[in-house]
């Protein structure tokens, strides 16, 4: 097993892409874009990341799909009612119907979402089944052999003389269950390092053991890192 | 007749000044002192007659009096008339909180034998009202202030900046007939002073007559460059003010001690055991001893090792930053009742807080820079005409150097010269939130209270529309506004306040001082270890080994607000300490040295004199004593047998092998803030050259560049990478993705409100729960360009503030008169010593995020490899 030319790597007929999305058939999934969340820091950020990510999403129909999904947590926050606070949703929005389909997972973020999707005719839906795989964003258990999850915002930080780094990734956890999870699609989220964090976000993970998780981390391509206990235990032989 | 600009005070006769004081308060004053002290004598006559004015005396001088008797006189006089009013007659600023409650003190005690003497005298005086305003007064008592206005209002930087938001209190605020401003050295430096500067200026605008403006600093030079800073500009021109230099009225006896005589045939083990019995000696040779270290963790080691010498129930304490404040009130009350005869602190004892007798000030290590020695040292003989003890005890060759310079310059009254921050736009952009809360503005008026203050007075108009800019939010790429502190019409040039939320904002986030969070690191077992910075904690890898408190730990896991760590013994930390306390060696300073090389090389050259010679130079021409003279003309002497001695006339580079990397030891003896500037850009370009990373060390004397193996630079690669075209450009591509700017950025972000660190009462790190700093960097950069006012001060900042752009620029300059040296040798010259066994402390990269992740996937391939090989084999 390696990487492909481009970057992309197969397990099992799903492509992970180094767009941080995964590919099923003909259907991209990415997960968490947090739209806003620049305006929903108490203080000034400006506006920041939509641009970026509209780019990487545009770069995605590159491989030839025809649906998009959002797997949860396409909105930040909905605390203030600023008429601006819609822009960065809209403007996605428009500019992924332009290329193809979209279909959006509820996440935990998601609230009043529903209202402006259905202005597009889409639905925000609970769970999407597609082909064998169930999609979920991940914050509460469901049913399912075969899960693909965002919420955990999954990433590995590595140290090269005094500097830190931080490589967003995929997990993939198997035991009698098979569960993906996919890494925060915004490049403003800090992420949880799976290497120095013990303790999952998304209820289920917890069944899994450390050695039953394999991580697969993004840079130019996809790198098969090995599962978790052991590149645990690699990185602090140093 | 009318003085112009900043003018040189002059003494006036006690009889000047008598005339002029009430007769209660003269009387008073002669019942207690039988003349007025050198301070008195400049200022109170300048302050009766209007005139700004800036006091520079040591403590002790009768300063506090100096500012305060016109006060005193004003109010007496209303008070005696029955025409004293309920509003603010003076204000007070100090940037020492815990002066404050002092001075209330100070004050209190004259008006009461005031009050006394005119209760016998039957006249009848209205009474006059002193508060204390700082983050700590509780809010019965803030109400009462704010009901019934003190008339002598003490307070600090930061309360005064929320007081001049206050609706109601700031009314009070409107006819001040005196600013006093205390300790103006301490912040005239740095960004507390920048804050307190617009602060001032805000407050000259409500003001309805005149306010005149006293000023109380230390040692400082120059000191016309302090006065502009107390006083501002005005249409332009900078406002009138008279200084009163009575600086140098305290006599000093200053003088350097070895601890050994020979520091290169003595192991660590034996200097540092005779340099506490140094101590011991001295310390027993006198009755209260003041000892200053450089750092917090060092005055803890040395009270360890003195109560070790002195027995454990010798009275001698710590006195530094992180200890608790009733610990610190502790140790200074039992110094003033004269309980102790040893305090040992770094520097929060520096700054004036009434300390009692001291008969000794012992400088462990060089202060590096004259102000400092001379500041410390007057800590000692707190009466104006007693003679101040120092004695600076050095911990090493090079400091010897140093410190027999330092005390030569000292005792000469060659001062540094302060800097003073130039237009932090961090600053300005808290301060534009504070004016649009009061009022709204038109550009150019706001514009013109901004350029009053010293700091901004080079602010241009376009600067200053980018800040408001940021503030109101247009900085979105599609114009739109988005989440504005404020409003801003661009078109009519008017700015003002926008939503409810901006006071409150305000009241949380105005400040300059960086509060970190503090994360708890806690053992395995579950036993706390102590704690770090957050920004500290956030870039901890697993695996990391970090020192703490003296102890070495792995980091193995976060948990929530906490890490969870393991003690390892002997193993090296992975993290650096980049929060060093290291003071840098003052560049004025720095060139003297320089100097001293030379004059130390032109007497060993000379083929007329001998070792005894140059010994009996120093002791009569630097008031050595032998020993230490003696390992000053060896160390030289060596130096010079190995290699060549670096001077002010040349710049020697010294490259040798190490562990098959080769080192470049860089003698350029600017101080580590112009040497940082320097190895950062020389790194940056030696590396695009050879196409390594290269590894850095760096101190006063100079910097180290290790390149690796058989990537060897000649001459002339070497002078190119010197020059001083692009040099900022360089800078600025060398500190990407370095720890000193995420960290200065997040500060800075911090300061620009971009990133509140408190939000409507609730604490939380933004940081650390969500953001990515390193993106958002990123994504500024790719949106707004370096030009983004938080971005630009950033860089400024780290250029300015932190390193010293200027005198490196200035010294590559120089370099073009200077002869050029490459010695090759086969280890470091005994000047290199030091320089060298820093190690590492950071590396310019030129491999990218790619190659970090490729190798340890490389390494994980290979380890899967072996493994199946093994497997394979053992079936």
């Amino acid at each position: 097993m390696g990487m492909e030319g481009n970057g992309t790597l197969e397990i099992d007929g799903v492509i992970l892409l180094p767009e941080k999305a995964i590919i099923i058939d003909d259907t991209a999934i990415i997960s968490d874009l947090h739209l806003g969340i620049e305006q929903s820091m108490p203080g000034s950020v400006p506006r920041l990341q939509i641009r970026e990510i509209v780019e990487m999403a545009e770069k995605i129909f590159d491989y030839g799909i025809e649906t998009l999904i959002v797997n949860g947590d396409m909105k930040h926050e909905f605390s203030q009612n600023m008429p601006y606070e819609w822009d960065d949703v809209r403007y996605f929005v428009e500019r992924m119907l332009e290329i193809g389909k979209l279909r959006v997972v509820r996440g935990n973020h998601d609230n009043y979402l529903a209202t402006i999707l259905a202005k597009y005719g889409i639905e925000l839906e609970r769970r999407i089944e597609l082909a064998d795989w169930t999609i979920v964003h991940g914050h509460e258990e469901v049913e399912g052999k075969k899960l693909v999850i965002g919420h955990e915002h999954p990433s590995i930080r590595l140290r090269s003389g005094y500097s830190s780094y931080t490589y967003p990734c995929f997990l993939r956890c198997s035991n009698e269950r098979e569960v993906l999870v996919l890494p925060a699609f915004s490049p403003m989220l800090k992420g949880s390092d799976v290497l120095s964090t013990f303790e999952f976000l998304s209820p289920i993970l917890n069944s899994f053991s450390s050695a039953a998780i394999e991580v697969y981390a993004i840079e130019d391509g996809i790198y098969e890192m090995g599962d978790l206990k052991k590149l645990r235990e690699i990185i602090e032989m140093r | 007749m009318r003085q112009k600009g900043i003018v040189q005070g002059k003494e006036y006769e006690d009889s000047e000044i008598e005339k002029l004081l009430h007769p209660l308060l003269r009387e008073w004053f002669k019942s207690k002192f039988t003349s007025f002290t050198p301070p008195q004598k400049y200022a109170i006559y300048e302050a009766f007659k209007g005139n700004n004015i800036l006091i520079s005396s040591p403590t002790g001088s009768g300063k506090t009096l100096a500012a305060f008797l016109t006060t005193l006189n004003m109010l007496i006089d209303l008070a005696s008339k029955n025409e004293l009013e309920d509003r603010v007659y003076t204000l007070y600023v100090s940037p020492l909180k815990a002066l404050n409650n002092d001075i209330r003190k100070n004050l209190e005690e004259p008006l009461e034998e005031i009050y006394e003497l005119a209760e016998r005298k039957g006249i009848k005086l209205q009474p006059i009202r002193i508060g204390v305003r700082t983050g700590d007064t509780e809010q019965k008592e803030r109400q009462q202030q704010t009901r019934k206005p003190p008339h002598i209002f003490i307070t600090t930087p930061e309360t005064l900046s929320i007081i001049l938001v206050s609706p109601k209190l700031s009314r009070s605020l409107t006819r001040i007939k005196f600013l006093i401003i205390d300790e103006i050295h301490a912040v005239a430096e740095n960004k507390r002073g920048t804050h307190l500067s617009l602060s001032v200026e805000r407050l000259q605008r409500i003001q309805e007559g005149k306010m005149v403006r006293i000023g109380l600093s230390a040692t400082i030079h120059p000191l016309e460059e302090v006065a502009k800073f107390l006083v501002g500009f005005e249409n332009g021109r900078e406002r009138d003010c008279i200084i009163a230099d009575v600086s140098f009225s305290k006599p000093i006896d200053i003088k350097v001690i070895s601890p050994v005589e020979d520091f290169f045939r003595e192991s660590s083990e034996s200097i540092s055991e005779k340099l506490y019995e140094t101590l011991a000696d001295l310390i027993k040779s006198s009755k209260t001893t003041l000892i200053f270290t450089n750092t917090r963790s060092a005055t803890e080691r040395v009270v360890y090792n003195l109560r070790k010498r002195l027995g454990k129930d010798f009275p001698i304490r710590a006195h530094h930053s992180s200890l608790s404040k009733n610990v610190r009130l502790e140790v200074e009350d039992e110094l003033k009742n004269g309980k102790l005869r040893c305090v040992v602190s770094s520097t929060s004892l520096e700054l004036g807080i009434d300390i009692g007798y001291i008969d000794l000030v012992v400088l462990l290590g060089s202060p590096k820079s004259i102000n400092r020695a001379l500041q410390r040292i007057g800590r000692s003989g707190h009466k104006l005409h007693e003679v101040s003890v120092g004695r600076v005890v050095v911990v090493d060759q090079d400091d010897l150097v140093e410190c027999t310079v330092l005390t030569n310059e000292a005792l000469n009254r060659r001062l540094d010269r302060i800097k003073i921050p130039q237009k932090p736009l961090d600053v300005l952009c808290q301060h534009i939130v504070g004016m649009a809360i009061e009022k709204k503005w038109s550009v150019d008026e706001a514009l013109k209270l901004i350029r009053s203050s010293y700091p901004y007075r080079n602010l241009t108009k376009d600067e200053f529309i980018s800040v408001l800019k940021y503030l109101a939010g247009h900085s979105d790429f599609e114009k739109k506004r988005v989440y504005g502190k404020i409003w801003f019409d661009e078109s009519e040039e008017v700015f003002g306040r926008r939503g409810k939320l901006l006071r409150p904002i305000y009241y949380l986030n105005v400040g300059t001082i960086p509060d970190e969070v503090a994360i708890k690191v806690i053992t395995k077992e579950g036993k706390r270890v102590g704690k770090v910075e957050e920004e500290f904690a956030e870039r901890l890898v697993r695996g990391d080994v970090f020192v703490l408190a003296g102890r070495t730990f792995r980091f193995l896991r976060s948990k929530g607000m906490n890490i969870i760590v393991e003690e390892v013994e002997g193993e090296k930390p992975t993290v650096p300490s980049w929060f060093s306390e290291q003071l840098p060696l003052s560049y004025d300073l720095a060139l003297r040295i320089q100097r001293f090389r030379r004059e130390m090389e032109e007497i060993l050259n000379s083929e007329l004199l001998e070792f005894e010679d140059a010994v009996y130079y120093l002791r009569k021409n630097y008031n050595l004593e032998r020993s230490s003279a003696e390992a000053i003309v060896r160390y030289f002497r060596e130096q010079n047998l190995f290699s060549f001695i670096p001077t002010d006339k040349r710049f020697l580079i010294e490259n040798f092998q190490d562990e098959g990397s080769e080192c470049y030891v860089f003698h350029s003896l600017i101080g580590r803030r112009a040497n940082s500037a320097i190895s950062r850009v020389v790194a940056f370009r030696a590396g695009m050259l050879k196409n390594c990373s290269v590894k850095i060390a760096i101190n006063d004397n100079g910097f180290m560049l290790k390149l690796p193996y058989r990537k060897r630079l000649s001459k002339e690669e070497i002078i190119e990478l010197l020059s001083p075209e692009n040099f900022v450009d360089h800078l600025v591509r060398a500190l990407d993705r370095t720890e000193i700017l995420r960290r200065r950025f997040r500060h800075v972000a911090v300061r620009s409100l971009m990133v509140l660190r408190n939000y409507l009462g609730r604490e939380k790190s933004v940081w650390r729960q969500q953001l990515n700093a390193d993106s958002l960097l990123r994504l500024i950069k790719k949106n707004f360009g370096n030009d983004f006012p938080v971005l630009k001060e950033t860089y400024r900042e780290i250029m300015e503030d932190s390193m010293d752009l200027e005198n490196a620029v200035d010294f590559l300059n120089r370099l073009r008169q200077m002869e050029i040296r490459l010695a090759r040798t086969p280890y470091p010259s005994p000047f290199a010593l030091n320089i060298f066994v820093l190690g590492e402390e950071d590396v310019v990269l030129m491999e990218d995020r790619k190659k970090i992740i490729r190798s340890l996937y490389e390494k994980i391939t290979r380890l899967i490899e072996l493994r199946a090989e093994a497997l394979a084999d053992s079936k």
